[in-house]
């Protein structure tokens, strides 16, 4: 086999690869609601292909007087994902990697701030894949 | 054990699961905004080399409407029908942006309206929202279930503010992953300026709805970003009116104090102290408003 035939090979092993990944959004989605239970959506729906050390990020506003609730969910199971929670001094208010990657974490916020999230994969758990993010909060 | 990956097929790989992103090609913009940034890993505080994926045109965040309705009916804000846009109006919107931006301002009405008693209303409202739902070809992907409860649950405020929300989820995760991104972005826009729309008059008596008004800033900075991405000349002038609308949030002082956060691990909790305080003027709070309202007036014609 030639090195440019492997090539073609490798290649349509990854689109296929990125395909699958694809598909599994929706499913790591329902999954991922799961975890919003008793909370109300914000409406949105984040997701990120990620590859290797990716990192997402985004920028948000968590109003005072409220209490949240992040998921962060990819693959089949929970933990996969490592997420993280900055203010806008770039101060790291939370991450779940000190919390064995937890799927889903409360925060309570006492006054309003603007926040970045940040989401990667556990590189010992997954090397690719449909990263999601859901956000709730409640009275 | 991590695998060795050749430079190229890694990128072949990244490309590939970018373009396969519910099934739309990576845009130009999109590449711009792939970062090579360096960080500090927390765990080891060894430099490590990162790619932010700062995909603006896919990730964002705005305020829900349902959150602007929550705060006010804590705020015990009176009703005023007048605030709304007529569901009269819905048969004037035919493209699909006036569609989709119309969407975000009738599922925001909804929201206003959970707080009050007025069910035929209410059901006049989402009817309005299931047709232009239909008319953008998101109807069939909305859960039967949200639908059917809705009528139900009329005069249950929760209820109505948990279907709302799901509803609207329901909608950008299809738009999302059917490479229509620009009407998420759309609807979502109007929704938040129909939400900013009825805060307004609040604001001018009601602290906490001042407040409100006054933390919009990141949110209609997105919202600009957002829509200059756009091709459409409608979307383009929307981009410029509401970074007219950006540039008056300027002036808004937000004076913010870190606290270290407390977390509570038995009760995946964590409590973020940090201190914020809002100043805007009476004077800043009235050229919001016009500018609020300029760009709803264009929305809803």
């Amino acid at each position: 086999m030639t090195t440019m035939t492997k090539h073609i090979f490798t290649l349509f092993a990854f689109v296929s690869m990125a395909f699958a990944t694809q598909a599994q959004c929706e499913i790591i989605v329902d999954g991922c609601e799961e975890h919003l239970t008793e909370y109300i959506s914000d409406g949105q729906f984040y997701r990120a292909l990620l590859y290797n050390d990716q990192v997402a990020e985004f920028e948000t506003t968590l109003f005072g007087g409220n209490t949240y609730r992040i998921a962060a969910c990819s693959g089949e199971d929970d933990g996969n994902l490592i997420f993280r929670l900055y203010d806008q001094e770039r101060n790291l208010l939370f991450s779940n990697a000190e919390f064995s990657n937890a799927p889903y974490w409360d925060f309570v916020v006492e006054n309003s701030m603007n926040c970045t999230i940040e989401a990667q994969l556990d590189l010992n758990k997954q090397d690719s894949g449909c990263a999601v993010l859901l956000i709730g909060f409640k009275q | 054990m991590k695998r060795t990956i050749h430079p190229l097929l890694a990128s072949t790989a990244a490309f590939a699961l970018l373009f396969a992103s519910c099934g739309e090609a990576p845009k130009a913009s999109d590449a711009e905004d792939i970062t090579e940034v360096v960080s500090v890993d927390e765990a080891n505080e060894n430099a490590v080399t990162s790619k932010l994926v700062k995909l603006d045109s896919e990730i964002f965040s705005l305020p829900s409407p349902v959150q602007t309705a929550v705060l006010l009916s804590k705020s015990e804000v009176a009703y005023n029908e007048a605030l709304l846009n007529s569901a009269e109006k819905k048969t004037n919107y035919l493209s699909q942006s006036a569609q989709a931006l119309n969407l975000g301002v009738y599922g925001a009405d909804l929201a206003y309206l959970s707080n009050y008693n007025n069910a035929q209303l209410k059901l006049d409202y989402f009817k309005v929202v299931e047709e232009l739902a239909t008319e953008l070809n998101i109807r069939n992907n909305i859960d039967q279930s949200i639908i059917d409860r809705f009528a139900s649950n009329i005069d249950n405020r929760d209820s109505l503010y948990t279907l709302n929300a799901n509803l609207f989820k329901a909608a950008d995760q299809y738009l999302k992953q059917n490479d229509e991104e620009d009407v998420a972005a759309l609807v979502l826009t109007g929704g938040w300026i129909e939400a900013l729309h009825l805060s307004m008059e609040a604001a001018t008596t009601n602290p906490s709805m001042r407040n409100r008004v006054g933390e919009q800033g990141t949110a209609v900075r997105s919202i600009v970003n957002l829509l200059k991405k756009s091709e459409e000349a409608a979307t383009l002038e929307l981009a410029s009116k509401m970074a007219a609308l950006a540039d008056e949030f300027e002036g808004v002082n937000i004076f913010y104090t870190y606290v270290k956060p407390i977390p509570d691990a038995s009760q995946r909790v964590t409590y973020l102290n940090s201190k914020s305080k809002v100043e805007i003027s009476d004077e800043q709070l009235a050229k919001i408003a016009a500018q609020v309202n300029e760009i709803r007036q264009m929305i809803i014609q």
